[in-house]
């Protein structure tokens, strides 16, 4: 039989607002445990939440930037749980009536859904030791938008497509650093299956704590394929039940957590320490207004730069590379040397570095002076090249480098001409072989030249000199 | 609405408490008179009611987005919890 795929997404974004959700609070982390902290976010008797308007703003910002209507009343509810993390022992969400509904963002040309993004603060963080937990504070509070698409995709590879494209948007609006290693952007996936044509969803699995897009990718896959055996073996109904599964990335395979989800019951009811949210016109008005978006980008790029859907998409794909080649075109380097340079050179050796463009020893204006030096030939390409490892490795400028390396192309036809008398002069047998019919000798010809110039001649002037000496 | 024993050992359940055999009837017949007190609730009609209907004319005040902090307000509070270390709560282990 077969089978199709149905995955739905939740995100957690964590928003990048100065302070947290209900207090003033820093958001920072990496501080002293418990500083930052205050009665409302520890909970203490008494404390009256209050909210902060940033996160309103990006929350409607977000909805803009995924086509979703934004809910001019909205309210707050009570998640009840006991988790240490957790010490008013419930999470104050919106459930009923989340801000943002009914959104949609394409993926290669497929509409997937978001169903709702709703504002929700954090937990904070334990610390496990050996037999006993530390509690610390300092996330609690923090603003998460929870965003939660349609159970639109179909495959593993679509959902990480889903997945960048939302990490892409979120970063393009600056709502959230989004950094997955450190939490500020959280993915739980809902996996089921069933025989393809049927349009009933099935039994759905929740799968938590996966922490990387190759994970989740990886997680997914091993959740499709043991429901899909499930159902082979005939015992889909007793194996696949709806329930959480935690994702071990260290034996690549979901556990369940049977047992201790069974108690959930949030007993969720409307938040009686706040009023409900109003939007007015003007706000709603002022909160909508988004930068470019990665699409918008892309085909800015094509008409305007005249960029090939491929390479539009790729410096698209992240705010940062996008900037980083625009700042490179602002500064004059020629549009399609920028692309090769950025895209092929310079990622390509990040990537061997396993260095994201943010932490790129090399600055846009540096691989500008390069590409400009590459554009009126003050080097070579292949120069270039050993110049952009050198730089890997050295903070100095194109210019110092060029130098240093001495790897200036000589484009002078005097001093080009002058090695080439020098190469024919020590090579006369082969100039007379040469003559005589063994025209495949050129190329060694280019080559001593090239040679005795260590490199650094322009290799089309080499080629046009020599052709007129020799004949 | 009546509280009968598997409710209430339900409600031990989420809130995790224990309510001592002795003391089961005495707290089933307490939650059933609040219950029962709070039903009067469902005598006015409330049918037709807009979703955001509220006592209250008003909406929730939005703050702005600074900084406020009293760094002792943390350290004070951990110090007078019933354990700590350095300046973490220290709780039983969780998983
Ligand atoms: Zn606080």
């Amino acid at each position: 039989m077969e089978f199709e795929v149905v995955i739905g997404l939740e995100v957690h974004v964590q928003l990048n607002t100065k302070t947290k959700l209900f207090c003033s609070c820093p958001t920072s982390f990496n501080e002293k445990e418990n500083s930052n902290t205050c009665p409302t976010c520890l909970a203490l008797p008494g404390a009256l939440p209050v909210i902060n308007r940033e996160a309103i703003h990006k929350a409607i910002q977000f909805g803009t930037a995924v086509n979703a209507s934004i809910n001019r009343y909205s309210k707050f509810d009570r998640k009840n749980y006991f988790y240490p993390d957790l010490p008013s022992g419930y999470q104050i969400s919106q459930f009923y009536k989340p801000i943002v509904e009914n959104g949609y963002i394409e993926v290669n040309g497929r509409k997937i859904g978001i169903v709702r993004a709703h504002l929700e603060a954090d937990a904070g963080k334990n610390i496990h030791e050996s037999n006993y937990s530390k509690v610390d504070l300092n996330r609690a509070g923090t603003p998460l938008l929870e965003i939660v698409s349609a159970p639109d995709l179909r495959s593993s590879d679509e959902a990480i497509e889903y997945l960048k494209k939302l990490h892409s948007i979120v970063r393009y609006i600056d709502i959230s650093d989004a950094n997955m290693q450190e939490g500020s952007f959280r993915c739980d996936a809902n996996v089921s299956i069933r025989p393809k044509g049927d349009t009933k969803l099935y039994t759905r699995v929740e799968i938590k704590n996966i922490n990387s897009f190759r994970f989740i990718q990886r997680a997914i896959d091993y959740e499709v394929e043991r429901q899909i055996e499930a159902w082979e073996d005939g015992v889909y109904e007793d194996e696949v039940i709806q329930e959480t599964r935690l994702y071990d990335s260290v034996k690549n395979e979901t556990r369940s957590m049977r047992g201790k989800e069974e108690s959930a019951d949030y007993r969720y009811f409307p938040e009686p320490d706040l009023l409900e949210v109003y939007i007015d016109d003007e706000t709603l008005e002022t909160y909508s207004k988004i930068p470019e978006l990665p699409d918008e980008k892309a085909e800015r790029f094509q008409t305007e730069l005249g960029l090939s859907e491929y390479d539009a998409k790729v410096i698209s794909s992240s705010i940062e590379l996008a900037n980083f080649f625009e700042e490179m075109i602002n500064s004059g380097a020629s549009v399609k040397n920028s692309v090769t340079w950025l895209t092929v050179e310079l990622l390509g050796r990040l990537n061997k570095n396993n260095l994201p463009i943010t932490s790129s020893p090399i600055s846009s204006s540096k691989l500008s002076d390069l590409v400009k030096a590459i554009d009126n030939k003050t080097i070579s390409g292949k120069a270039g090249k050993d110049i952009l490892d050198y730089l890997m490795e050295h903070d100095i400028s194109v210019d110092e480098a060029i130098e240093k390396l001495g790897l200036k192309q000589v484009n002078d036809d005097s001093a080009i001409l002058k090695l080439i008398d020098e190469v024919l002069s020590k090579n006369s047998d082969k100039v007379e072989e040469y003559k005589q019919g063994k025209t495949k000798l050129f190329g060694f010809f280019v080559g001593q030249v090239m040679k005795a110039s260590r490199g650094s001649a322009n290799p089309q002037k080499v080629n046009e000199l020599l052709r007129s000496k020799l004949s | 609405m009546v509280i009968d024993d598997k409710l209430l050992s339900k409600l031990e359940e989420l809130s995790h408490l224990k309510v001592a055999p002795e003391k089961r009837e005495e707290i089933k017949e307490e939650l059933s008179n609040i219950l029962n007190f709070v039903e009067n609730l469902n005598q006015l009609d409330t049918d037709g009611l807009p979703d955001k209907f509220s006592m209250r004319d008003t909406y929730s005040h939005l703050r702005d987005d600074n900084i406020e902090v009293d760094k002792n307000i943390g350290k004070s509070v951990v110090e007078n919890s019933p354990k700590y270390q350095d300046s973490s709560f220290v709780v039983p282990r969780i998983v």
